[in-house]
């Protein structure tokens, strides 16, 4: 009874998701996706869209010092999962765009 | 049972090093008082060059430069009168180098600079309407401070002050910490550490308990005050992701998320007649010799996608009380996905704790009043969530709108103390301020098979600072 309203929940959101033909990109990867089809490595501010998206909204790279968001970085590599490369690619990124 | 306890470790902790293969290039070493000084020195000439560059921008052309300013170093060779003249880029490009510069020999030093307090707060006004208890304001700041004294070792603090008024009209403060460890990454798939860590089991406390990241006002019920799954504990722990590159298409990016951690483990409860055979959380220290381990195995099949499986074993009674053991587990999805057909982004979140606390008599004397009571404790709980935000709205204020929908739900052996069957539909509409200040306004249907139920209108103001 449970799992079946479970399922009632999740499988129309789920289905929809999938039915409606979307990519899998993040919502903010999006453009930079289209740009960089091509390129087989991501970027680091893919990667950043990527992985900070998936569970909330992304701070603008203004937000911290190089210091500070090397910091930071280190901190979501436990929270967003993020491998060594990755987390060296996104530090480049904001390190870069502030 | 056990078997399959040992083997999910066993198969968490031979992850770990198998993904450590690839090292992580070493840093560079820390700034010698000798290359610190030699950079003050640059800086000092640079600044000595710009002034001079400055002077000779302001006299006639036919004078020397070399006249009016002194050189106060002879490090810096007099300017060339004939050579090209000086434009504001050479001088915006040499104040971009000293700043450059400047950065470099401040981030050199031990500071401010590696400290960073970040963190979240919330503001929530709730209105039980079937109770008789009066609506109340609630506010917690929960700061985040990260410390980083190297490259690799990271000392992390969180706590949470908060302040309520509770039913009877009392009004009380409290610090909670909740986090206080140090970490320190061995390799690029691999990072150890200790302290009183947020436990990796499933996502919730993990990734969206903070205000401005959970979309409803509050947590589901199998996450909140009664939990029937660990939030923070004091123990050791071993973090990874490494990427499945032999994973092609359809897959994009595939990653496998490893933990595992050993820690003093939740404590049962043996001596309370309203909460006998339930886990308190909440305390950090240990009851027994007898440790917690578990872990948790995470797949991203394409990066908006996460889901896992959590398992955590431990002996939980207090020593005098027979060898209880529990056995929790979870499953955890998480996908957040651009539609553009739909106009915007849809989050889908969903997780279940299944907890066992083995069967174990309580009371045996009858000296506490409420035994010998004989059961055990089964409970499940969990929740699935639903979100979607018209990003791709030409409307400003539609496009600042997130609808949320969440059912959740906790069991227990209605038999047992504080047993209860308890579901909640809950509908919610967030307003995003800025990219960290959420407003949201919820609504929950409480359904109880015991207690009343209790309908509940939430009003929040949340912030990621």
């Amino acid at each position: 009874m449970i799992l079946a309203r479970m399922f009632a929940i999740l499988l129309p959101a789920l289905t929809l998701t999938l039915a409606c033909g979307c990519s899998h990109d993040s919502p903010a990867a999006t453009a930079e996706n289209a740009q960089t089809a091509a390129v087989p490595e991501k970027g680091g501010a893919q990667l950043w869209a990527e992985n900070c998206s998936r569970c909330h909204n992304m701070r603008p790279p203004q937000s911290y010092s190089d210091a500070q968001w090397h910091a930071v970085v280190h901190h979501m590599r436990l929270r967003a999962n993020l491998t060594g490369e990755e987390a060296r690619s996104i530090t480049a990124f904001l390190q870069a765009s502030h | 049972m056990k078997a399959h306890i040992r083997l999910s470790i066993a198969a968490i902790l031979a992850i770990a090093p198998l993904a450590s293969a690839q090292a992580e290039p070493t840093t560079p070493p820390a700034v010698s008082r000798q290359e610190y000084e030699q950079l003050l020195r640059q800086q000092e000439l640079m600044r000595q060059e710009i002034l001079q560059l400055k002077a000779e921008r302001t006299i006639p052309a036919t004078q020397p430069a070399t006249t009016l300013t002194p050189a106060t170093s002879p490090a810096i060779a007099p300017p060339n009168a004939a050579g090209p003249p000086v434009t504001q880029s050479d001088l915006d490009d040499l104040d971009h180098e000293l700043s450059k510069l400047r950065d470099q020999v401040h981030s050199a030093l031990p500071g401010s600079e590696h400290v960073v307090i970040a963190g979240d707060a919330a503001v929530t006004f709730s209105n039980l309407q079937h109770a008789s208890s009066p609506s109340s304001f609630n506010a917690i700041v929960s700061p985040l401070i990260l410390w980083e004294p190297t490259d690799r070792l990271l000392v992390t603090a969180a706590f949470d002050l908060v302040v309520g008024t509770d039913p009877t009209g009392v009004s009380s403060s409290s610090i909670n910490l909740n986090i206080a460890d140090a970490s320190i990454i061995v390799n690029d798939y691999l990072i150890v550490g200790g302290g009183l860590f947020v436990v990796p089991f499933a996502q919730y406390h993990n990734h969206f308990d903070p205000p401005w990241i959970e979309k409803l006002p509050d947590a589901p019920l199998a996450f909140g005050d009664s939990a029937i799954g660990p939030g923070s504990e004091v123990g050791i722990y071993a973090h990874g992701a490494a990427p499945i590159r032999w994973l092609h298409a359809p897959f994009d990016s595939p990653k496998l998320v490893y933990d595992a951690y050993l820690a003093n483990g939740p404590q049962l409860i043996t001596n309370d007649p309203a909460a006998a055979g339930t886990l308190n959380f909440s305390d950090f220290t240990d009851l027994n010799n007898g440790k917690a381990v578990g872990g948790r195995i995470g797949f991203l099949p394409f990066p908006a996608l996460e889901t896992g499986y959590s398992v955590q074993y431990s002996q939980a009674s207090p020593l005098g009380f027979p060898k209880t053991y529990v056995l929790l587990q979870a499953a955890d999805l998480n996908w957040v996905q651009l539609c553009p057909q739909l106009g915007g982004v849809f989050t889908t979140r969903a997780e279940w704790i299944w907890s066992s606390v083995e069967n174990t008599t309580y009371d045996p004397n009858g000296k506490l009043g409420f035994g010998p009571l004989n059961f055990g404790n089964y409970r499940h709980g969990g929740y699935a969530e639903l979100a979607y935000r018209p990003t791709l709205s030409s409307n400003k204020i539609l496009r600042d709108l997130e609808f949320v929908f969440r059912y959740d739900l906790v069991r227990s052996p209605v038999q047992s103390p504080g047993g209860e069957h308890e579901q909640r539909y809950e509908f919610g509409v967030d307003y995003w301020l800025t990219p960290s200040w959420v407003l949201k306004v919820a609504y929950a249907v409480d359904k109880r098979k015991v207690a009343p139920s209790e309908n509940a209108l939430f009003v929040q103001l949340g912030i990621g600072l």
